[in-house]
């Protein structure tokens, strides 16, 4: 219970028994469920109202093109309902002291204004709501209430209120059957003991608008990789419906231009994000998929393609063999709106050929590096953790302890590391848990 | 071009002996002022994807880069390709491993005038310079402009101190290279 005034201990937690895991993305989640399957307990933290992270916004995985929701759903439910697992959603860790064996880790939670306890997640709320903001989840470009649930599939199916932008009407609180709103409702601070923590803060992508010659923002045929997946995504902002923001129409000729904000001396950012190639073929795919009847033409222009994992390259000869996505290499120059039509112009040169490009598509979508997220250094500082000169938390030897921190008893994995794919943050959740269980098995003794 | 009778680009078309390649040409570059991003160079291509002399011609910085990493001294210098370049800086300030090109292209400049091959159009600029101590001559329809703009009358170069520079900095030798019209060795 979360009443306001009632102070929530976590007494009944030993650290001997219990890991924290920060953050609920896909690393976090199945971080999580592998130490809670090993009968330990698990207090997992997660920054915004839902677990699931950045997976849960994506339509479709490569290379099998799996509906990302389809396979990351059943993973939601197994972890809000598991024995071992305490769910910390819209929570922050704060402070972190103590060793290995014996953390004591302060979290704030933030006030969600909502019993979690009593809300059914019904939406009776949402219609008497009168604010109307840009939802996050949506990458902006849906709309949400001042009451809200990111997306349907929220874990926990609890609504939130976002103080920022509630005006303290009361209709919610009218509204609610259950009583479970709770205006006055403050953000606390809690303590946890915990024996082992593992690290799963994720990503966030680069900020395309720093490369003012790709015109996003300034023309708004231009869109990023994330905000195309919500477009596409059948619970997205458009119902599933593929269109361009001008005018939205299905655009008959779609621009992917790749390496933005990674592989980049200029912008501070050397590192390859590793993901951009396989997630913009499988965009490339996708709208294909969509609108066939009226795409004619897919384009993607990169740098370099790394299709490094298992079943990328096949991927790739099936993009350009059986869907005719069509492959230029050249590092993309400029781009520019025709004023009559707002088709997008994209300057590049072929570098296989040496000809000079002039190529005019509908849409374009940037696709962004990824980078760690902006909290990550303040995070870092107050666990005492290293990180390396790009920003990803340095791990105590890339090649035999890839999960391991500089710290005992704290681990990482998923992309607070560096910049994985699915698979590859939940083999390093995976990984991180077990390194975690042994901590707690031996009792903070390394 | 207009300044010489004949363009002559890199064409692709030419097969690379081994006899063609200079192995430490690439260095040669690298190791003078302005020259040390060169061996970052990727090849990606940004900057001719934005080069606003390569919208409207054959001229590719990114070819230009990687006929130096090959070590095709002799092409690169006799081309005509690193003329062409505007010194817009575009693409210095596009290129993603901050290879300064526009640097290198005055490096290249300078050893092919060095070896004989500069352009006509540069050429002449340097000896007016030499004769005049003006890029532009001083003519009457200028003074008259200038007077009619309200601006003082220009001042007669100091050429007796030009004269000195251009002695000491050996710049005159380099022009004794060149007789008469486009390149004579």
């Amino acid at each position: 219970m979360t009443i306001a005034g009632d102070k929530v201990t976590y007494d009944h937690l030993l650290p001997s028994e219990t890991a924290m895991v920060i953050g609920g993305g896909v690393a976090g989640m199945q971080a999580a469920l592998d130490i809670a399957d090993q009968n330990y307990r698990v207090v997992l933290v997660e920054k915004s109202p839902s677990i699931g992270g950045v997976m849960a916004m994506l339509d479709k995985t490569f290379p099998t093109l799996d509906c990302s929701a389809c396979i990351l759903t059943p993973r939601l439910s197994e972890v809000a309902r598991h024995p071992n697992i305490e769910l910390l959603t819209y929570s922050e860790v704060v402070g972190v002291t103590g060793k290995a064996g014996d953390f004591r880790v302060k979290v704030l939670r933030k006030a969600r204004k909502i019993d979690e306890e009593k809300c059914s997640g019904c939406g009776d709320c949402v219609p008497h709501c009168p604010i109307e903001v840009p939802n996050e989840f949506d990458q902006g470009l849906g709309f949400r209430k001042a009451i809200y649930i990111g997306f349907p599939q929220n874990t926990p199916l609890v609504y939130t209120i976002d103080s920022e932008n509630c005006i303290r009407c009361g209709m919610c609180e009218k509204a609610c059957v259950r009583e479970a709103v709770m205006l006055d409702a403050q953000d606390e601070e809690v303590e946890i003991p915990v024996g082992a923590i593992v690290v799963a803060t994720g990503y966030e992508l680069y900020d395309v608008s720093k490369y003012p010659r790709l015109g996003y923002g300034k023309y708004r045929n231009v869109i990023h990789a994330l905000e195309y997946e919500r477009i596409i995504n059948a619970a997205g902002p458009t119902g599933g419906h593929l269109m361009r923001f001008s005018d939205g129409k299905i655009p008959r000729s779609i621009g992917f231009v790749q390496c933005v904000g990674a592989r980049d001396l200029h912008k501070g950012v050397p590192n390859c994000s590793r993901i951009c190639c396989m997630y913009s073929i499988k965009n490339a795919v996708m709208a294909f998929e969509l609108a066939h009847d009226h795409v004619k033409d897919v384009t993607l222009y990169y740098a370099d393609l790394r299709a490094f994992g298992k079943g990328f390259e096949e991927f790739k000869e099936m993009a350009k063999t059986r869907f005719g996505v069509k492959f230029i290499r050249g590092r993309v120059g400029e781009v520019n709106e025709n004023p009559e039509n707002r088709n997008i112009r994209v300057r590049v040169e072929n570098t296989e050929s040496g000809e000079f490009l002039e190529n005019e598509h509908e849409l374009v979508v940037i696709s962004p590096g990824i980078l760690p997220p902006r909290t990550l250094r303040a995070l870092s500082n107050q666990m005492g953790l290293q990180l390396d000169s790009d920003g990803f938390i340095s791990v105590e030897h890339a090649s035999i302890y890839p999960v391991d921190t500089t710290i005992p008893g704290i681990y990482v994995c998923g992309c607070a590391e560096s910049p994985k794919d699915i698979p590859d943050s939940v083999a390093a959740g995976s990984a991180a848990a077990m390194r975690a269980s042994i901590t707690l098995a031996k009792g903070g003794v390394q | 071009m207009g300044q010489t009778d004949e363009v002559r680009t890199q064409r692709d078309d030419i097969p690379i002996r081994d006899e063609d390649v200079e192995r430490t040409f690439k260095y040669e570059v690298a190791h003078q002022v302005g020259g040390e991003g060169l061996l970052r160079c990727l090849k990606c291509g940004a900057c001719s994807g934005g080069c606003p002399v390569g919208a409207v011609t054959d001229y590719r910085p990114r070819k230009v880069l990687g006929n130096v990493l090959l070590g095709l001294k002799d092409l690169v210098l006799s081309s005509d390709d690193i003329w062409m370049c505007a010194a817009c800086f575009t693409c210095e300030e596009r290129c993603v491993q901050e290879v300064n090109f526009t640097d290198i292209v005055t490096i290249l400049r300078n050893m092919a005038v060095k070896q004989g091959h500069a352009a006509r159009g540069y050429l002449e600029m340097a000896r007016t310079v030499v004769a005049y101590g003006r890029v532009v001559p001083k003519t009457f329809a200028v003074d008259k402009m200038r007077a009619n703009l309200e601006l003082p009358p220009l001042q007669d170069p100091a050429m007796e101190e030009l004269t000195k520079i251009i002695q000491a900095s050996g710049f005159d030798k380099i022009l004794a290279l060149y007789k008469g019209g486009d390149k004579t060795q």
